[in-house]
């Protein structure tokens, strides 16, 4: 032989055969060596997949191999499709639309809770004690329509476990007359979303949540819950005692306590939470099955379960700047984000379309006080497992995390959030990007809305600043910017995103917005019906092609 | 007994046994028949057969692994550093000998001994930053200062985890 051999004289297909084998790490490594690795990194599908799931923090640990042949060429197929679905500017095009009657009428208020998941709509109207499930899709297997009557209590739903879980209302008050005795609190249901039927893969039917009170006098008290949340195996409930002895005016006592319920094993366990006094029971958001955090005073608090017996523990304050502070206090607080569907508990038979590749990379946390209304978009790759390494309880300053996982933004209560993936949908009053820190008006109840497309994908902004890429010169890069509170403290963030605006107008009065993977509903609620209504971008020309 | 001739001219005489690990000479074995023409492989060298050959005798009788085995293919390949004692001796050799056999591994369609090689090859590329990798493979940097700031920033995200 008298040429030499090198890893660069290798066919393609065979370095990518062994980078697929490294990761992550080192992949972006190889990719930072020279051209020839960067062009095979960049234009492998099987490398750009891994790379993706890691990054959206979909393995921890990012050494699980994705094989050529372990991924499948349908779910290469979405990512392709997904990858250059959001772009720059697009119109709306109405896939699916549909009216669901009500027997409410819907004036001013909309119905307390709605979500839209794997094409399905589903609303609890605590109005009218129904439960709808309307399916959004083109697959008439998914497509159902019924409401179920006379049932109290507490709904959530998870189309993509077809679980529905019921949570019954907690007696009005409990007389304690032992300390040391367990009392009931509520039963938890799990049944088939599709048929009110038991739900199979669970342990049993019903649980029920049961709570200690360790205070020392015997009294009147009431449990206050939360809805119950549901993330993969795990169900928590969130709840606080009241002590009711003073009818008119009841006390919380002893602090928060959670219910930590694994569905599928058929177990639970109640553990005290913190001393806070959160009055606020939905500023609870779950990271994963294993980790959640609680929005507080001044600060946000990540969790970890080390089992079902053993209490969460708190690992790592966040602190937040000054000016969100004050809010806590007299203000709303509303939790936005997309718990993550993935795990051995995903059911994605039932949605044919889903990729488990886009989920829980931001939440959005609307700060709503009386002046000084802003959000905070937050990276949830701080919350990675890498972040839990230590046993102590960390502290972070919020100028050590901030200005690199945390964009804030001026904001508006009439402004709706639906977040997905890294995505977040926004519904304001104007068709073009504002400026840093500019400050909006509200929308108006009798006017229109435009839907915004925010991206905080850590991976794809830098690449759509590349000169090196001639697929993506429509992308506008946007950054929060500087902005300095009356405490005199800095709110800044160099963090960019991509802007991408939806150019056809929807009437505000009544409506809500709900992002998914490649699709965006808006539910109108007017007068005795509810319209939905599914909405796709309209393809562009210019596809990022990922070519092999 | 089965005639292969390398792209050096040299002849090698092995048992059918042992020469059907590769998928390559096996299908073609099982097109043409029984036949004492030898076969001649223009890719592969002497130096670099006669490894493949060793390697061969030693997995002799193993199953080979089926096309629909790809699960549990998945599983053992996930262990990077998973290489058994006797392959990892027998895959100690210089880098231009390395490439070589995984050339002809995946000419010849020996998909356990390419394995190998390719995870020798990750192994050694494993934990090493930039420079350290070019400097492995004599890897010249090609890249415009722009370029490389730029790629830079792109690949940020998996360093700060």
């Amino acid at each position: 032989m008298t040429t030499t051999v090198g890893f660069l004289s290798l066919p393609t297909e065979l370095i990518c055969h062994i980078l697929i084998l490294l990761n992550p790490r080192d992949i972006s490594r190889c990719a930072l060596t020279c051209n020839i690795l960067w062009l095979v990194v960049r234009n492998s599908v099987y490398i750009q997949y891994k790379l993706e799931i890691y990054a959206q923090g979909l393995t921890s640990t990012g050494t699980a191999t994705m094989n050529s042949t372990g991924v499948s060429k349908k779910t290469l197929c979405s990512l392709k499709k997904l990858a250059s679905l959001w772009r720059s500017d697009f119109h709306a095009s109405t896939t699916f639309e549909t009216v669901v009657t009500t027997v409410v009428t819907w004036e001013r208020m909309l119905p307390a809770i709605q979500d839209v998941k794997c094409g399905l709509w589903w609303s609890h109207s605590l109005d009218e004690y129904k439960f709808y499930i309307q399916g959004c899709g083109t697959n008439p297997t998914l497509s159902r329509t019924w409401s179920i009557g006379d049932v109290e209590g507490f709904f959530t739903f998870d189309p993509l476990q077809d679980l529905m879980v019921v949570c019954s209302e907690p007696d009005d008050v409990v007389t304690v007359t032992d300390a040391k005795q367990d009392y009931h609190v509520c039963w938890v249901e799990f049944r088939l979303g599709s048929s009110q039927c038991p739900h199979p893969s669970a342990a049993c039917t019903s649980l029920e949540c049961k709570h200690t009170f360790d205070s020392d006098a015997p009294g009147y008290y009431r449990a206050i819950l939360s809805p119950p949340v549901i993330c993969g195996d795990h169900v928590f409930i969130i709840h606080h005692i009241e002590d009711t002895g003073d009818r008119r005016h009841p006390k919380p006592v002893s602090g928060m306590f959670i219910q930590v319920i694994d569905w599928r094993k058929g177990y639970v366990n109640r553990h005290f939470l913190c001393q806070l006094d959160f009055c606020e029971l939905d500023l609870f958001y779950p990271v994963d099955e294993q980790k959640f955090v609680i929005i507080g005073p001044e600060s946000i608090y990540l969790y970890t379960l080390q089992g079902l017996d053993e209490p969460p523990q708190c690992r790592i304050i966040y602190h937040l700047p000054k000016i969100l502070h004050l809010s806590l206090y007299d203000s709303e607080i509303i939790v936005h984000g997309h718990p993550s569907l993935h795990g051995k508990a995903a059911h994605p038979g039932l949605m044919p379309s889903y990729v488990p590749s886009l989920e829980s990379q931001i939440m959005v946390v609307e700060f709503l006080p009386k002046v000084g209304k802003a959000i905070l978009v937050i990276d949830m790759a701080i919350f990675s497992d890498t972040a839990l390494r230590s046993d102590m309880l960390v502290e972070i300053p919020w100028s050590d995390w901030g200005p690199q996982y945390a964009c804030y933004f001026p904001h508006h209560e009439s402004y709706d959030i639906s977040v997905f993936g890294s995505k977040m949908a926004y519904a304001l009053p104007q068709d073009h990007i504002r400026d840093p820190g500019q400050i909006l008006e509200g929308l108006s109840s009798e006017g229109y809305f435009y839907v915004q497309i925010w991206d905080f994908n850590k991976r794809v902004i830098p690449r759509s600043e590349s000169v090196n890429d001639p697929d993506s010169p429509d992308l506008r890069i946007c950054k929060p910017g500087q902005m300095i509170d009356s405490f005199g403290e800095d709110i800044f963030s160099n963090r960019a995103y991509i802007a991408m605006v939806c150019r056809t107008p929807f009437p505000t009065a009544g409506s809500i917005i709900f992002l998914e993977q490649y699709r965006l509903t808006v539910t109108r609620a007017r007068h005795r019906e509810i319209s939905i209504q599914v909405i796709s971008p309209i393809q562009t020309d210019v596809g990022l092609d990922i070519t092999e | 007994m089965v005639h292969l001739v390398t792209s050096d001219n040299v002849e090698f005489v092995v048992d059918k046994e042992v020469v059907e690990r590769s998928v390559l000479i096996k299908n073609m074995l099982e097109d043409v028949g029984e036949t004492d023409q030898s076969i001649p492989l223009a890719n592969v060298s002497s130096a670099v057969l006669r490894k493949v050959i060793e390697y061969c005798e030693h997995h002799r009788g193993e199953p080979l692994p089926s096309a629909d085995a790809d699960q549990n293919q998945d599983e053992t390949r996930k262990r990077t550093t998973d290489i058994s004692e006797w392959d990892q001796k027998f895959i100690t050799v210089d880098q231009e000998m390395l490439f070589e056999i995984i050339l002809a591994a995946n000419y010849l369609d020996i998909k356990s001994l390419l394995d190998v090689g390719c995870k020798t090859v990750a192994n050694m590329i494993k934990g090493k930053t930039p420079d350290e990798i070019r400097r492995l493979f004599n890897i010249v940097n090609d890249f415009t200062p722009e370029e490389e700031a730029q790629i830079k920033k792109e690949n940020e995200w998996a360093e700060d985890r």
